[in-house]
């Protein structure tokens, strides 16, 4: 069966160095990716997970390839809704690649098949969170929208 | 056959207001779409012209399409006519049709872009280069945040 993509590319103004680092670190994900923070020693075969504040893991997985400041790759299974966990593991892969005063950031999220219920979560939350993260890195402040968890 | 679409949302803080008024200024659209004016008619019906910066080596500019739908702030339909090869000409089955989609959300809005009725051939799958749909677009919409949110559009490198 065919795999399935969500791409999505977005050019923010800073650098590539401060793109990894809030792609990353626990109190820039605070900021714009819901209050969740990632748990991770990030070296290739490591274990990874997205954690809410209340400790509740909502996402885990494998780190697969990791070079900083470049490239991300996540093995990543949804944990806390039961039919997106049931979906089994996905592959993510954040790229950075700097272009004059900016960083292309690409995002590829894949599943091995079509009409993932998992796939379509995160094709409706990807624009959400890399906006916030956008805005964040080029204004100093992230979108209110994203600043709170809100999805139990 | 296939007939693609490109679908892309981002969340811009401002209001559809402000939104609307520089998605529809050719002073405005020269900053944020590479140096491209747009130049259009706010009616159903009307026409819309995107023109290359002058002295551009774009050959993918100087766009021509018409006004389908136009409720301001809230909703922009036109039709979109490719400079096409005649090979390419041949397989196309009417314009593309493009849609921006306003929709207020707190203290930002969403806006979605919609590009229908695309061919294979619009679309780029080396995400290492420029060209296709689906390349051009995220850069001029992340330019069009950022010159919302920050006053300045994106510098973009000149392409070789």
């Amino acid at each position: 069966m065919k795999k399935e993509q969500f791409v999505y590319v977005t050019y923010i103004r800073t650098t590539p160095a401060k793109l990894w680092q809030a792609l990353i670190q626990p109190k820039f994900t605070r900021q714009f990716w819901c209050d969740l923070v990632q748990e991770s020693d990030w070296k290739p075969g490591s274990p990874w997970r997205m954690k809410a504040p209340n400790d509740l893991t909502t996402d885990s997985g494998e780190v697969l390839e990791i070079v900083p400041r470049r490239r991300l790759v996540l093995k990543w299974r949804n944990e806390f809704r039961p039919q997106l966990r049931a979906e089994g593991y996905s592959r993510m892969t954040c790229e950075l690649e700097k272009q004059g005063h900016s960083v292309k950031l690409t995002v590829i999220h894949e599943m091995p098949k079509p009409g993932t219920k998992f796939l379509q979560a995160v094709s409706g939350g990807w624009p959400l969170i890399l906006a916030s993260l956008k805005s964040l890195l080029e204004t100093g402040e992230s979108l209110v929208e994203t600043r709170e968890w809100d999805c139990e | 056959m296939e007939k693609p679409t490109f679908v892309y949302a981002t969340y811009i803080r401002t209001t559809p207001e402000k939104l609307w008024a520089v998605l529809t200024s050719g002073d405005a659209s020269q900053k944020y779409w590479m140096g491209f004016r747009i130049e259009l008619e706010q009616k159903a019906g009307g026409t819309i012209h995107i023109y290359p910066p002058k002295g551009s080596k774009h050959t993918c500019g100087d766009h021509e399409g018409k006004v389908l739908e136009c409720e301001p702030n809230r909703k922009l339909v036109y039709t979109w006519n490719q400079n096409d090869s005649p090979e390419v000409a041949a397989k196309r089955n009417g314009p593309s049709r493009v849609t921006y989609e306003l929709t207020p959300m707190g203290n930002q809005v969403r806006f979605r872009l919609i590009h229908e009725n695309l061919l294979p051939d619009d679309v780029e799958t080396n995400p290492n280069v420029q060209r296709g749909i689906n390349n051009g677009w995220p850069a001029v919409l992340s330019s069009l945040k950022s010159l919302l949110e920050t006053g300045e559009a994106i510098a973009f490198p000149s392409p070789s």
